[in-house]
């Protein structure tokens, strides 16, 4: 399981990792139960500050999309809070638009993004 | 001005300026000029050679200089700089060869060939030394003083009937002439990478391998035969281990050690300032009896150097403020910092002193016994009171007038430092007198030590 | 108040003439990685020397870990781990003699972690400190203000002189030893990419006063820009 962050972006990495993980959970690549890295390892992983992961697993543990089992780690909360699913394709439609906005200025056509965007669906497919 | 030659000569007063910056400079040409002050009523001789070692510094300075300018990456990356630097530092050492024996023949009655050689030889040490910083450069000059000490000896007239032979003087003008040219060419090949490349003096400094830390003292110990060396040779150290049971970190006394150990080792300085009273104690022994009559004179290169060596010692300790400010950040409190540092001030300063003092006492008496009376004499108290009043005095100035930061004015410190020893001989004063004149400069350093500290160390911290 | 590590309130400085610090109020919670920012000359490293007690303030006051800045205690200053921007050393020590001298200070020194940092960062452990890079050099501070394991690290331009690498292997360290919320780090820079990586909050100081401080997601959701744009953005206004 991969998570990217863009420091450098005008999004907090705090918004991009719940986002990613939000994601993920609606997407289904994250089920209920599932566990997920360490504070540490994930920081390590981001080369990101502790505190800073620490923050978005505390913040998703109190929306009800984490659970924090004490002592053992972070694990997917069993049951996903309504309207979960809803809010992550409106970030998603948001992203594509931001994706489509910069296709057409480099002159792409729809099927040329089609075609990209299958491009990186197979692997994910195997 | 086109031509190159008329322009590397034309920078050469702003090199010399520059290179004053380590304010061995100002020190050179004010000692030349404290000489002939000093010996005003002695005339002949006595002024020439106390001027040699004047001239010594400034050769020391030139070859500093050179250094830098070989050093310097700035130099060669800016554009415009000069393409030949080392020739300017060349030049301004022929300047100074041919100039300096004519300058002291003019003043002074002494012959122009021998003074020549003897200059000669002592600037090569001199440029060895800075380039090289070894002190083994230094022996040869002083070999050649301290023979030269014994009195009217057949020695002495032998050394010096033997350098006024135009054949023995020419030779050893070609032997330092060769030595020169070694030392320039190792200064010339010298790169920031070359182990010897502080600018002066560092190099002597080694770590002190068997007692480097506490952590090599925890070592020692548990070795018993070197815990009991160490026993012999450090018993107080050893008492103060025994009697706390405590790491070798929890007492002052060891804390003091260690900070002797991160500090420069004293040869340098030890070398420095023999190089510089050598020829003022041949000076003075050629001369015992002076016109005005005054016994404390003969002792002026002695107080010289006690004034000198706590004052480069201070100057040393102040220049490193910045590497050691920062231990104040060492587990330990403000005051005990300050009280640590002072007490290693005082503790280098005494072994200095007293270090090239016995140092010089023990090649006096081994070259010429007949000049050590006076030493053990009422003077000699009198000697030391001064020095020590001047001690205290020159440390102040010299920390005091380094917040300043002007080379020029740091170099003024050694003289100022001088300045109760001066007073001194000018007097024949008595023994209350004495104490009251060094207490009172005692005080004024103090004084000045404080201010600088206030003003200066304090806020410049780090 | 406990839980604020280092406290400046209404700290002024002056050289000379010169007002370097005009107020600067600044508080670290524990546990956060606090980016210092700032123009060159803005008085960053006036600011940090205040809060480390190696300059007294002339106005206002600098308190680190309950402490007065100027009068830390021992075991105060046992639990601070400093590098200064400008690092000398004894030029004629060697690197192990460095570590054994600083080591000597510290009871609480940890000889594994500094033996294991000086290996990952191909110190020569050899080498006299006078022969060393500037890079080189900068490691050996970062080794010798950590190695002692400091409830607080206060780091003047840390970064500055690493090359990628090194400066990767330090956030590293920096996010190692941060931990989740254990120690309190405070860090000035201008790399902001740096600052973006491993900081959670940000500091901006301009002409000797903060001019913005708090989360650094903070900053990004009002701004919506990156740091570096948002700092520029603050130097225009």
């Amino acid at each position: 399981m991969l998570f990217r962050v863009e420091p450098t972006s005008g999004t907090p990495i705090t918004r991009q990792l719940s986002e990613q993980i939000r994601a993920r959970c609606a997407g289904g690549q994250l089920r209920p139960g599932d566990r997920l890295p360490s504070v540490r390892a994930m920081a390590a992983d981001l080369a990101v500050n502790q505190n800073t992961v620490l923050r978005v697993y505390e913040r998703l543990t109190a929306e009800g999309l984490l659970e924090r089992r004490h002592g053992d780690g972070t694990y997917v909360a069993g049951r996903l809070p309504a309207g979960g699913m809803r809010s992550q394709k409106e970030y998603l439609k948001q992203e594509l638009r931001r994706l489509v906005e910069q296709g057409q200025m480099l002159g792409m056509s729809l099927e040329d993004m089609q075609q990209a965007m299958a491009d990186l669906y197979e692997p994910e497919e195997s | 001005m086109r031509n190159p030659a008329l322009a590397v000569a034309s920078t050469i007063p702003q090199r010399l300026f520059s290179g004053l910056r380590p304010a061995l400079g100002p020190l050179a040409f004010l000692m030349m000029g404290v000489n002939p002050l000093l010996n005003s009523q002695s005339h002949g001789q006595h002024f020439n050679y106390g001027a040699i070692s004047g001239f010594a510094l400034f050769a020391g300075v030139v070859a500093f200089h050179a250094k830098q300018v070989v050093l310097d990456t700035k130099g060669r990356l800016l554009p415009g700089a000069p393409r030949i630097p080392l020739a300017v530092a060349g030049i301004m050492l022929l300047i100074y060869l041919a100039a300096m024996p004519l300058l002291v023949h003019a003043v002074g009655p002494a012959p122009l060939l021998p003074l020549t050689a003897v200059i000669w030889l002592v600037t090569a040490s001199a440029l060895h030394f800075v380039v090289r910083s070894s002190w083994l450069s230094a022996v040869l000059p002083l070999l050649f003083f301290f023979t030269a000490l014994k009195g009217d000896s057949a020695l002495q007239m032998r050394v010096t009937a033997a350098v006024e032979t135009p054949p023995i003087a020419w030779s050893l003008i070609a032997f330092s002439s060769a030595w020169m040219m070694y030392a320039g060419r190792l200064l010339s090949r010298m790169t920031e990478e070359s182990p010897g490349y502080q600018p002066i003096g560092l190099r002597q400094a080694r770590w002190n391998r068997s007692l480097g830390s506490t952590g090599e003292v925890n070592q020692v110990w548990r070795d018993p035969t070197r815990a009991r060396w160490l026993a012999f040779a450090a018993p107080a150290e050893h008492r103060l281990q025994r009697a706390t049971h405590r790491g070798a970190s929890d007492n002052l006394w060891t804390r003091c050690r260690r900070w002797r150990s991160v500090n420069q080792r004293p040869y340098a300085i030890a070398v420095m300032v023999l190089l510089i009273s050598a020829p003022n104690l041949w000076m003075t022994r050629n001369s015992p009896r002076l016109p005005g009559g005054l016994p404390q004179l003969s002792l002026m290169p002695l107080l010289t150097l006690f004034a000198l060596i706590g004052a480069f010692t201070g100057l040393i300790y102040a220049q490193q403020w910045q590497i050691r400010s920062t231990d104040i950040l060492k587990p330990g409190r403000r005051e005990d910092f300050f009280r640590e540092m002072g007490l290693c001030v005082a503790i280098d300063m005494a072994r200095n002193v007293l270090g090239a003092a016995v140092l010089l006492a023990v090649l006096t008496a081994l070259v010429a016994p007949a000049s050590l009376p006076p030493l053990c004499s009422r003077h000699m108290l009198l000697a030391v009171i001064m020095a020590s009043g001047g001690m205290v005095f020159s440390l102040g100035s010299v920390v005091w007038f380094l917040r300043l930061r002007l080379p020029v004015v740091v170099g003024m410190c050694t003289p100022i430092a001088q300045l109760p020893l001066f007073m001194m001989s000018a007097t024949t004063a008595s023994l209350p007198t004495a104490l009251l004149v060094a207490a009172g400069f005692a005080v004024i350093g103090l004084g000045l030590t404080y201010d600088a500290y206030r003003r200066w160390l304090v806020t410049d911290l780090g | 108040m406990t839980d604020d590590v280092i406290v400046a309130a209404g700290v002024e400085k002056r050289f000379g003439r010169t007002e370097v610090l005009r107020g600067v109020d600044l508080t670290v919670p524990r546990g956060s990685v606090v980016g210092l920012l700032g123009t060159n000359g803005a008085g960053k490293t006036t600011l940090i020397k205040c809060m480390v007690g190696l300059l007294r303030v002339a106005g206002g006051q600098c308190r680190i870990l309950g402490d007065d800045a100027w009068s830390l205690s021992p075991e105060t200053k046992a639990r601070i781990g400093y590098v200064p921007q400008v690092i000398s050393f004894f030029p004629w020590m060697r690197v192990r003699d460095l570590v054994r001298y600083t080591a000597s200070f510290y009871p609480n020194w940890n000889e594994e972690l500094c033996g294991r940092l000086i290996r990952d960062w191909e110190i020569p452990a050899d080498q006299r400190a006078g022969t060393l890079s500037v890079g080189q050099t900068q490691k050996v501070a970062i080794v010798l203000a950590v190695a002692h394991e400091p409830d607080v690290l206060i780091l003047d331009e840390p970064a500055a002189a690493l090359d990628p690498l090194a400066r990767r292997q330090f956030l590293q360290l920096i996010i190692d030893i941060a931990g989740p919320g254990q120690r309190t780090i405070l860090f000035s820079t201008h790399l902001t990419a740096d600052l973006e990586r491993v900081a959670d909050r940000v500091a901006v100081l301009k002409s000797g006063q903060v001019t913005w401080s708090g989360l650094l997601e903070d900053l990004k959701e009002q701004t919506h820009l990156n740091l570096e744009e948002s700092f520029l953005e603050m130097h225009h206004a």
